[in-house]
């Protein structure tokens, strides 16, 4: 399919969760008294609507951009990688770390080691799930999902046992957190005091290397084809397992990027559950954005607007949080439902030839 | 000629498509009489599927009515086919590989003992039904691990048993024989005796003349005419089918290349598990020079697949022998080292391997170049010049589509299939692996895919045609070989006398 | 000291583990069967745990909490099996969508119903009664094993039976299994594949809404966020380790409870929480191994995502 008309009816199909989405998120919204538009224009300021949110939807595009493209790896090539979070998690403890206890290094050179070091750890610890998967398909949704909780865990004993700061008592896991990392490790801000950083070029970068790669690189078409068509991939002299095994590697090794960014970029130091379920969002982003290298960065910054919106909508008015969680999950649940766009095409083209 | 038992009046079918709507039945009268042996003729795509279909229960017309015994019938659903009596064996089984003979053969209408399935009446059911109509039949065998003959006697036993007067077979003897096909033929007089009155779709005349009283021969989804067959011939209906004179591509040259050219493809011994962990290649060998067309002939599942496999790198685990190709021993390359050699893999499994259909045209054709120079640089696509090579690709064969960023899905399977040999004939070198390569494709572009391949043939191409379809085979091979359980039963050389009853023995097993 | 692993408290916490995940693993062994490789189950269990909640507090009884987690259980599988069956959605997408649409609608809904945040808890609110089997409770050894578990325990001991009955015996068990290994056998035979497919879903979700009961309202009766913590996919993996075979999900399902509970017995060692909580996770890897070892074909559908 061109470009073009791959976007058209990206958008389209987009659009249409998303109307589904809203439809029925209103219906929850009216059932507790509130009124929807008011709820969606609360979200729409909070997400737009003067310095602070503007810049802070920035803040919150990126991570959700990198988780996109992490997921979007996988998923290309038919790969349901669900142990993005883990990385996340790992990958943030790993560059926490290397920004604590590795001194003296100028601030390039710091922070190219903390997220190398990172991103080689999220790599590593989908080593196992990656090869039983391309090479003996073992279902890699459970064995990546399993490992997923299994890493968050880790993280948590790890720095409540090891890694915790003198400062603070592990007796609750809202405490368990490590020391700060050095100044030299520390991403800088770039509207002080703003919480966005300079971790928005690592996205827009990664961006531009995804589309690079998707729609350019012989690599990039045989990894799409791997996942559209894995027996005609295979045919055509694709190495189909080894395209699955990097593929689901990679994911690791962006996500771990991910969470080592907003460590070093807002956080300064590991806290227990910073990652706010970026591993799974990243998923929906992908889904969102299905998978390709333009969708994926609009559907992360729709979903920075979503969650900041969402956040100023909670504060502004009497509808939570939750509600901007049901609006996504339902587009999610809409996204390949290839009926449902064919039946309204139908409908669509029914009327206008009656009209 | 009696009165007509069954007649479809003026069934048309229209299938919707977003590019291109296909009508598969237009305005088709058909009628059959009672015990009568009745084939629908017509090449792949006609609309004779669609029709039976419809008579079925399975589509439903867009116009048009069935009348059974002088009494318009409603047919929405098979079930409703059932109780009028009408039984459907379709071309691919409609079984269940876990369950057994008897259990396949109640489905949908199991024999109860309270809340539960009486197995026991169940087997008991298959053997009376076994003997009534004299097909053999073990009703406690699963069905996985029975023959495709003995499926298709499951299949038929089936529609036997849910009463079923009027038989509808599509494409029976696909997987056939030509021994086992006779046999059908002979259960088919067994039931005409027996009252029941029979259809059956092929595209295969001889069947026709050997086996019909009457045929109606269909060409684009409209019927051309129905003739008694004591009053017509293969070529008649041939030229009903087509439209034309059918010019059947016969090799009349061997071309410039002697036997003493050096083989460009020899395989020696070879050897190979299939997935029941017992041999699929049990010892085969053959040599391919340049100009051959080597036809390997045999009723399909008796290892030409895996033979298949192993020349295209797409399975590796020989256990035994080697292949060599211009003297290097490829027996364990991988599939993008043997495409890297250029040894062409056309196949006619478009929905699984050959195509990718949720891809663009563009995209199924750059498929073994994107990686070669000078399509691709320092592993970057070079664009401008793919879409120029995939340009006059779709020129030159003649592939009719608006663009080649459009889905191909939405080509017909006949310029679906040219597009996946055109990709082929382009990365080959010296080599081509022909596999069924024109199944399930209409007349004209059969024709021109043969001619592309004796085309390469001239030049110097080596080709080996593995098929299904012995027509093929005969009109395009210089040598034959047939295949049967995994090994090589015979070896025919073209203008052999009586060359079609030979193979047919070969085919089941028979040695020359 | 193996005393002190291998004794009857463990064998009970053992059952008690195992029940929620036999009932979503029977759920996903009858979804499997019928062609539909599941991932939803854990989101129906947590919509199940929420609505058991919900009925015991506000009609004061713990048995129509255990129906009104099937009713609500049951309609949310029937909304699966709209975008799965009739609109063609991709189902592993799907029963993603519907797992995060659980969490954020229980969690959405705790402020309303409950007035709560992030979780609730009423003492008040009746909880399943533990049944004392008559005569043996009173059998010396077995008797503490076997009895005085709440009805959900021994009605999934029971189903697992009735479950393979219907599956094996019934005419509808043969149109399910028909469903799963070739669709166009019941399209032949003029059966509907839509409607199978559904009342798979049905029977699923009803099995997930007691095992979300179970989970809320079996001892204590809470509800907080995320509740079923993996349970759903440990489930799946039982599903995928048994090749869907009902006798052997089964018993799958009833090692992991035994094996998750002797396990848990080391904490008293000292071992730290988080490795103790790693454990259920680590026991499913464990069941994969052998899955790779046999180098299995795939239960689901090879689905291409189809975005």
């Amino acid at each position: 399919m061109s470009m073009q008309k791959e976007l058209t009816q990206s958008l389209i199909r987009l659009l249409i969760s998303l109307g589904v989405a809203l439809v029925i998120s209103s219906i929850f919204i009216l059932s507790t008294g509130e009124n929807p538009l008011n709820a969606y224009a609360k979200l729409l300021e909070g997400a737009f609507v003067g310095q602070l949110n503007i810049i802070t939807t920035l803040r919150w595009s990126v991570p959700y951009i990198i988780a996109g493209i992490a997921a979007a790896i996988s998923f290309r090539a038919g790969m349901f990688n669900m142990g993005i979070d883990g990385c996340v998690y790992l990958g943030g403890l790993a560059a926490t770390l290397v920004g604590i206890y590795v001194k003296g290094l100028p601030p390039i050179l710091h922070i190219s080691l903390a997220i190398s070091t990172a991103m080689l750890v999220g790599a590593l610890w989908l080593y196992l799930p990656a090869k039983l998967r391309a090479y003996y398909n073992v279902n890699e949704l459970i064995s990546t999902w399993m490992l997923s909780y299994v890493a968050i865990l880790l993280c948590q004993f790890l720095v409540a046992h090891v890694f915790q700061d003198p400062n603070d008592l592990a007796q609750s896991a809202q405490q368990v957190r490590t020391p700060y990392v050095q100044e030299s490790a520390r991403l800088s801000q770039l509207f002080p005091p703003y919480q966005l950083n300079t971790s928005i070029y690592f996205a827009l970068a990664l961006a531009l290397l995804f589309y690079f790669f998707a729609k350019k690189t012989a690599n990039g078409y045989e990894h799409n084809l791997t996942g559209i068509a894995p027996d005609f991939a295979r045919y055509g002299g694709v190495n189909v397992a080894n395209v699955r095994f990097y593929s689901i590697i990679v994911t690791g090794a962006i996500g771990a990027l991910a969470g080592a960014l907003e460590i070093l970029g807002v956080h300064y130091r590991y806290i227990h559950g910073f990652s706010l379920d970026l591993g799974p969002n990243g998923i929906l982003v992908a889904l969102m954005g299905r998978l390709n290298p333009i969708g994926v960065p609009l559907a992360g910054v729709f979903m920075g607007v979503m969650q900041n919106g969402a956040r100023g909508m909670a504060r502004t008015s009497n509808v939570s949080l939750d509600t901007v969680r049901i609006i996504i999950s339902v587009v999610v649940i809409c996204i390949t439902a290839e009926r449902l766009y064919s039946w309204l095409k139908l409908k669509r083209k029914a009327s206008i030839g009656k009209g | 000629m009696s009165e007509p038992i069954l007649r479809l009046k003026n069934i048309t079918k229209i299938f919707p498509h977003p590019e291109v709507p296909v009508i598969a039945n237009d305005h088709v009268n058909f009628s059959v009489v009672a015990g009568e042996i009745h084939a629908i003729v017509g090449e792949n795509g006609t609309g004779k599927t669609t029709l039976m279909n419809i008579l079925y229960g399975m589509y439903q017309p867009d116009e048009g009515e069935i009348v059974l015994n002088n009494t318009v019938i409603k047919v929405d659903n098979p079930r409703h086919a059932i109780a009028h009596g009408i039984g459907m064996v379709h071309q691919h089984f409609m079984l269940i590989p876990s369950f057994t003979v008897a259990e396949n053969l109640v489905f949908g209408f199991e024999p109860r003992k309270g809340l539960l399935v009486d197995i026991q009446e169940a087997n008991r059911i298959a053997r009376d039904i076994s003997r009534t109509y004299g097909l053999e039949i073990d009703p406690e065998q699963r069905i996985q691990s029975c023959s495709l003959s003995m499926r298709q006697r499951v299949e038929v036993l089936k529609i036997l048993y849910h009463g079923a007067n009027i038989l509808i077979f599509d494409e029976p003897t696909a997987v056939l024989t030509p021994q086992e096909s006779n046999e059908l033929f002979k259960a088919f007089l067994e039931l005409k005796r027996n009252g029941k009155t029979i259809i059956f779709i092929t595209h295969k005349l001889k069947e026709v003349m050997s086996v019909a009283d009457r045929a109606t021969v269909m060409r684009k989804g409209k019927v051309v005419d129905v003739v008694n067959v004591s009053e017509t011939s293969t070529d008649q209906l041939a030229g009903m089918m087509v439209g034309r004179k059918v010019s059947t591509q016969n090799r009349k040259e061997t071309g410039k290349f002697s036997k003493d050219d050096a083989s460009i493809l020899e395989v020696s011994h070879l050897k190979r598990l299939g997935s029941s962990g017992r041999l699929a290649l049990n010892d085969i060998s053959f040599s391919l020079g340049p100009g051959e067309i080597l036809g390997i002939a045999g009723v399909g599942g008796n290892g030409q697949g895996e033979l298949v496999e192993c020349l295209t790198g797409l399975n590796q685990k020989a256990v035994g022998g080697r292949i060599l190709y211009e003297g290097i021993d490829i027996t364990k390359y991988d599939a993008r080292r043997i495409r890297d050699l250029g040894i062409g893999h056309i196949t006619g499994e478009r929905h699984s391997r050959g195509a990718s259909y949720k891809s663009s045209i563009f995209d199924n054709m750059i498929m073994g170049i994107h990686k070669v120079s000078p399509w691709c640089w320092r592993g970057v696509m070079q664009a401008k010049r793919l879409r120029q090579t995939i340009g006059k690709l779709i020129d030159d064969f003649n592939i009719k589509a608006a663009s080649m960023d459009m889905d191909i899905a939405n080509l017909s399977g006949g310029n679906i299939q040219k597009c996946i040999v055109a990709r082929e004939l382009n990365l080959a070198r010296r080599v081509i692996v022909a596999e069924e390569p024109t199944r399930g494709v209409d007349i004209g572009a059969i024709e021109f895919i043969h001619g592309q391949l004796l085309r390469k043939s001239m030049e110097g191409y080596g080709i080996i045609l593995v098929s299904t379809d012995l027509d093929e085979i005969l009109a395009l091979s210089t040598k034959i070989l047939v295949m049967f359980e995994g090994r090589v039963t015979g070896e025919i050389a073209r203008g052999n006398e009586s060359m079609e009853s030979r193979i047919g023995l070969m085919m089941a097993g028979i040695s020359a | 000291m193996l005393d002190s692993i291998f004794n009857t408290h463990t064998f009970v916490t053992g059952i008690n583990l195992a029940t929620p995940i036999l009932l979503a693993a029977l759920a996903g062994t009858f979804c499997s069967k019928s062609g539909n490789f599941n991932i939803a189950l854990e989101g129906y269990m947590l919509i199940g745990a929420f609505s058991g909640v919900a009925g015991s507090f506000f009609l004061k009884s713990a048995l129509m909490g255990v129906f009104l987690a099937i009713v609500v259980t049951v309609i949310v599988a029937l909304l699966y099996g709209l975008f799965c069956f009739t609109l063609k959605a991709d189902e592993i997408i799907v029963g993603f969508g519907f797992n995060m649409f659980a969490v954020a609608l229980t969690g959405w809904m705790l402020k309303p119903i409950f007035g709560g945040k992030g979780s609730f808890y009423d003492p008040s609110t009746p909880i399943l009664d533990s049944i004392n089997l008559p005569i043996i409770e009173n059998i010396p050894v077995l008797g503490s094993l076997l009895s005085g578990y709440n009805f959900i325990v021994y009605l999934s001991w029971l189903l697992i039976f009735l479950l393979f009955a219907v599956l094996y015996r019934t005419p509808f068990g043969y149109k399910l299994r028909a469903l799963g290994e070739n669709p166009s056998a019941l399209r032949a035979a003029g059966l509907s594949t839509t409607k199978y497919s559904y009342m798979a879903a049905v029977v699923a979700g009803a099995l997930c809404g007691m095992a979300g009961a179970f989970l809320s309202i079996g001892s204590l009766a809470m509800f907080t966020e995320n509740m079923t913590a993996g349970r759903g996919f440990i489930a799946i993996t039982a599903v995928v380790f048994s090749n869907a075979y009902l006798p052997v999900t089964a018993l799958a399902s009833m090692l992991f409870g035994l094996a998750n509970s002797v396990a848990i017995q080391f904490q008293g060692w000292g071992f730290p929480t988080q490795f103790i909580e790693m454990i259920p996770y680590l026991l499913t890897l464990v069941m994969l191994v052998p899955v790779a070892l046999k180098s299995r074909k795939h239960l689901r559908k090879s689905s291409v995502l189809n975005l």
